[in-house]
């Protein structure tokens, strides 16, 4: 017997495939982060009756961006360790670009705007 | 030229590498290479991911504080034009960079001689606790008086006289 390949074992599934596509894309931390400030969460948890979406949309649960069929399994949810899991993952706040630039010391300094300066 | 930074890693992202998603609200991430691109589309969390410089930082791998960090920023205010200013600008860019290159080879050196040296004491300790019988009853009485090897040590003795 020849040696076994190791490497791109996994290249093929389907699932991982279809789950990582643009199509699929679900909601990113930061962007939850966003509907979770007190502004935007009342149009969360208050909306409109859609036939399209599971249970018309009236069960959405904001931290996780999913819609529940009913009221028991969206309890159920709230419950449930991937929920808790994602809002210890929110606990922490969106990583954003000025995060990045930070961790390599780059920071904005405009410092004090005069108007002697601009008038030069 | 413009080199911006990538939204994982932090490395710098030249022209004409790496790639850049627009997700549907316009936002947009640039990534160095395909490795990054695939950890954010698995929507891994770059400050748990330990190659990436926001974990180095945060976890005290990378020299934090130090005034020749201090001195890159991004300022957004016009400056006019002026060639003695832009020459002495450039003659301290260099010399700030070997400064912080300096520092940070400092830095890292004493982060890991002082690991390397916990490291070390602790295995010692554990070898002497293991072997305690073979310690003179002076040492061994002042070891315990110091309280080096701890109150469990101790406790082991007395079990077993």
């Amino acid at each position: 017997m020849g040696r076994l390949r190791k490497k791109r074992n996994h290249h093929g599934i389907r699932d991982i495939k279809r789950k990582v596509s643009t199509k699929n894309r679900t909601k990113d931390i930061d962007q939850i982060c966003d509907d979770l400030k007190p502004e935007n969460i009342d149009k969360w948890k208050n909306q409109a009756f859609d036939l399209d979406l599971p249970g018309q949309g009236q069960h959405y649960c904001v931290e996780c961006a999913r819609y529940f069929i009913d009221d028991t399994s969206m309890q159920e949810h709230l419950k449930s360790k991937v929920h808790r899991r994602r809002v210890k993952e929110l606990r922490d706040g969106p990583y954003t670009q000025k995060d990045a630039e930070e961790a390599v010391g780059l920071k904005t300094d405009n410092g004090e705007r005069s108007r002697n300066k601009m008038e030069l | 030229m413009r080199l911006e930074k990538c939204y994982f890693c932090s490395s710098t992202v030249y022209p004409g590498h790496g790639i850049m998603f627009v997700r549907n609200d316009a936002k947009q991430f640039r990534f160095c290479r395909s490795k990054c691109h695939k950890n954010f589309k698995m929507k891994r969390n770059p400050r748990k991911v330990k190659w990436t410089k926001a974990f180095r930082k945060a976890a005290g791998k990378e020299m934090v504080v130090d005034g020749a960090l201090d001195m890159e920023r991004r300022r957004n205010v016009p400056v006019r034009y002026d060639r003695n200013l832009m020459m002495t600008t450039l003659t301290a860019m260099k010399k700030i960079s070997e400064i912080r290159a300096k520092r940070e080879r400092v830095f890292y050196k004493s982060r890991v001689i002082s690991k390397k040296r916990t490291a070390e004491k602790t295995a010692m300790l554990k070898h002497v606790k293991m072997n305690m019988e073979l310690v003179p009853t002076a040492t061994r009485k002042r070891l315990e008086e110091s309280k080096i090897l701890g109150q469990k040590v101790q406790n082991e003795d007395v079990e077993m006289a």
